[in-house]
């Protein structure tokens, strides 16, 4: 992992102690509240339905076994005793008191951690893929990237106003386990046909009320050039991004309107224009590659019997291997996805409890290192293989265990109306309703990978566009209801979902689902996947399913 | 006028001039960019210190020929929230390495001065009403208390 130098550690003392500050003044009234706002957001703390929530930036969703032991603390002493992990790789607390936040950003910084632009109209917390450095299918570890970024992002001077959000996310491999194409600036590491590194820069990707799928900006960047071109985009973006309508303010929408080559040959020209004067990458990213220790991995043998047995003799150990473990570059280890998603859960919320078992866990078993996915659950990246056995009994007996990751009951959740108050409609109750309603785990295997994922409202924080079937929730005349949304995509091949028709009551949306799930078991051929079986159909007999009763 | 530069309040010998006043010698003269340029062949230095006033919608590029003429540039800020002038700062100093000076003028306030000095804006035009509420050693603390920018290390 990243170690914080001195620099680091006296940037996030130095901001509790200013956040602390500007709260003074805003209790004082120097600052007046239309002052104050983006001040809060910007250290990730919102007004919420029932209090006020703090969102922690978890860049690029990597957490050490102290940082999750304090963040277990967190909900104990500044919340209820839980937290709730996101779908941009943050945890968000949702019970706090104002005048409590400074002390809480002081515990924070004692384990390297803030909240700073985890909100507001600036870059926000850089995500990237959860196996990153664990993987086999990289061609480059792509933190140091992100660390990159959050250290040239956090603080930027000319970026802290924005037309609107920047959100940025990067992988490693050309299997997208970040979303990139629908973040506003989406890298990945490439390689150029002489093997020099650089980056393929997606550009204008992203959810809400107008989804689109990025487009690419720059087909290769030479990886040293890659601040200087990034400064220039956000430039162009601040100048000319809209600011007349906050629904048309992302960078979505300006390269939309400009044209992409209208766009590209503007950050060109500013490119070429501070090129030399820009922070250079190349020495930066060398300093932080030089603070990212390489896991202290054993020489393991290649077979690892004692895995070997327990599959063969447990099937629930099996099933969990088969749907929650990933291979790993090490010969002997293995990536453990650990789920948030107990069956009637509340997706991606943890315990204090939880959190506290889950950083021994990951000091006993994964070198101490523990990962946040954007599909709201967690990762154990480095673990023996020979040890995976004792990890999923430890999981078992705190809830952990569930072996649905990828799987229909591994739902995607915003807050929904429950907590947030923009929310037209509840999320988390609907996907409780369909986790139970597939909770069979052999009807889960039978059905294969599903990403079913849902939004409470049109801002689409529970990324339903990108769902292989996203479900919105609105409100028509004081009654929630549910759209249903078909063949979206979050990777390589990003696509969003098309709406299926008219929305469901509360009462039938889990029913609604379930003809589109049994369609599709009728239609697909041995062992075809959701995704696959939705690219040979279309929507045309999910559809029919849907609305047969009309 | 009142500034805020260097951390300290001063009421500099400049106005804001929506025309050019040619019987004023003793203050600096803040021109909109338009009539600067409708005034240059009169050679407007004449006047004494020359300074522009331009916003969102100036072409910078144009304004490279009179870099040697200007004394001062300064930028309007539309509202707080509209963080394009940092990068006409920006554009100004990096892109086109103006080294005259630069105010802003508009509704800043005091954590943001630490932003604007660090996209090389030199000083903040301010009104009365914001230094009752924020006085200059509110500037000064927002200067103090925020933490350094990593990029200018």
């Amino acid at each position: 992992m990243y170690s914080y130098d001195t620099f680091d550690k006296q940037l996030v003392d130095n901001r509790a102690s200013q956040f602390r500050s500007q709260v003074v003044r805003r209790i004082s009234g120097a600052l007046n509240e239309d002052e104050f706002r983006p001040l809060r957001l910007m250290n990730g703390l919102y007004l919420e339905m029932h209090a006020y929530m703090l969102r922690i930036a978890i860049p690029y969703g990597g957490l050490s076994a102290p940082q999750m032991h304090m963040l277990g603390d967190i909900a104990d002493k500044y919340d209820r005793g839980y937290g709730h992990f996101t779908t941009r790789q943050n945890i968000q607390f949702n019970w706090l008191e104002l005048d409590r936040v400074p002390e809480l950003l002081v515990d924070l910084a004692k384990v390297n951690m803030h909240a700073i632009q985890s909100s507001g109209n600036c870059i926000r917390n850089v995500t990237a893929d959860p196996y990153a450095g664990a993987t086999a299918d990289e061609i480059a570890d792509p933190r140091p990237t992100a660390e990159l970024l959050r250290q040239w992002s956090s603080l930027h001077p000319e970026f802290a106003f924005l037309p609107r959000k920047f959100k940025i996310a990067v992988t490693g491999s050309s299997n997208d386990r970040a979303a990139i194409r629908v973040h506003d600036i989406g890298l990945q590491l490439v390689e150029d046909e002489a093997g020099s590194p650089g980056y393929k820069i997606f550009v204008g990707g992203g959810l809400g009320r107008t989804p689109m799928v990025g487009v690419v900006l720059c087909p290769f960047l030479p990886r040293d050039q890659l601040l200087a071109y990034l400064e220039a985009t956000l430039r162009v973006y601040n100048l000319y991004g809209r600011r007349d309508n906050k629904y048309k303010a992302r960078i979505k929408i300006l390269t939309h309107e400009l044209g992409i080559e209208n766009f590209r040959n503007q950050v060109e020209a500013e490119f070429q224009s501070i090129k030399t004067t820009a922070p250079a990458t190349g020495p930066w990213l060398s300093k932080i590659e030089d603070n990212f220790a390489v896991p202290p991995f054993e020489e393991l043998p290649a077979v690892c019997k004692a895995l070997d047995t327990l599959t063969t003799s447990n099937s629930a150990f099996a099933r969990w291997v088969e749907t929650n473990v990933c291979e790993h570059k090490v010969q002997g280890y293995a990536i453990a996805n650990v789920s948030l998603k107990p069956i009637g859960g509340i997706a991606g919320d943890a315990t204090s409890e939880q959190m506290h078992k889950l950083a021994h866990l990951a000091d006993r078993f994964s070198l101490s290192e523990i990962r946040v996915t954007k599909n709201q659950n967690l990762v154990l990246p480095h673990v023996r293989q020979s040890d995976l056995g004792d990890l999923w009994h430890a999981l078992q007996f705190d809830g952990l265990g569930e072996a649905n990751s990828g799987m229909i009951s591994d739902v995607v959740s915003c807050p929904g109306m429950d907590y947030c108050s923009l929310a037209t409609a509840r999320s988390i109750p609907i996907s409780q309703q369909i986790a139970r309603r597939f909770a069979d785990p052999e009807l889960q295997q039978k059905i294969g990978p599903v990403a079913i994922k849902i939004s409470g409202c049109i801002n689409a924080c529970g990324h339903h566009h990108i769902g292989q079937i996203g479900i919105l929730g609105l409100e028509k005349n004081g009654e929630e209801y549910y759209q249903i949304v078909l063949g979206g995509d979050d990777g390589e091949a990003a696509a969003i979902g098309k709406v299926s028709g008219r929305g469901f009551s509360k009462d039938d949306v889990v029913d609604a689902v379930e003809r589109v799930i049994d369609t599709f078991l009728k239609l697909r051929t041995t062992g075809e996947l959701f995704a696959d079986a939705y690219r040979r159909f279309g929507t045309g007999p999910f559809k029919e399913a849907l609305y047969e009763t009309d | 006028m009142k500034l805020i530069k260097n951390g300290e309040l001063s009421e500099p010998a400049w106005i804001f001039c929506d025309n050019i006043d040619h019987d004023r010698h003793d203050v600096g003269q803040i021109l909109p960019y338009r009539v600067f340029l409708e005034n240059r062949v009169r050679r407007t230095n004449t006047i004494g210190l020359v300074g522009i006033q331009i916003d969102v919608d100036t072409e910078l590029e144009d304004i490279i020929a009179y870099f040697d003429q200007l004394h001062l540039i300064v930028i309007e800020f539309a509202s707080f929230v509209d963080g394009r002038g940092f990068s006409i700062a920006g554009r100004l100093r990096q892109s086109l390495n103006y080294a005259g000076e630069i105010w802003a003028n508009g509704n800043l306030f005091a954590d943001q001065y630490p932003l604007a000095v660090q996209c090389g804006i030199d000083g903040v035009v301010v009104d009365e009403q914001l230094l009752q509420r924020q006085p200059v050693e509110h500037w000064r603390q927002a200067i103090d208390m925020h933490p350094a920018f990593r990029s200018l290390m």
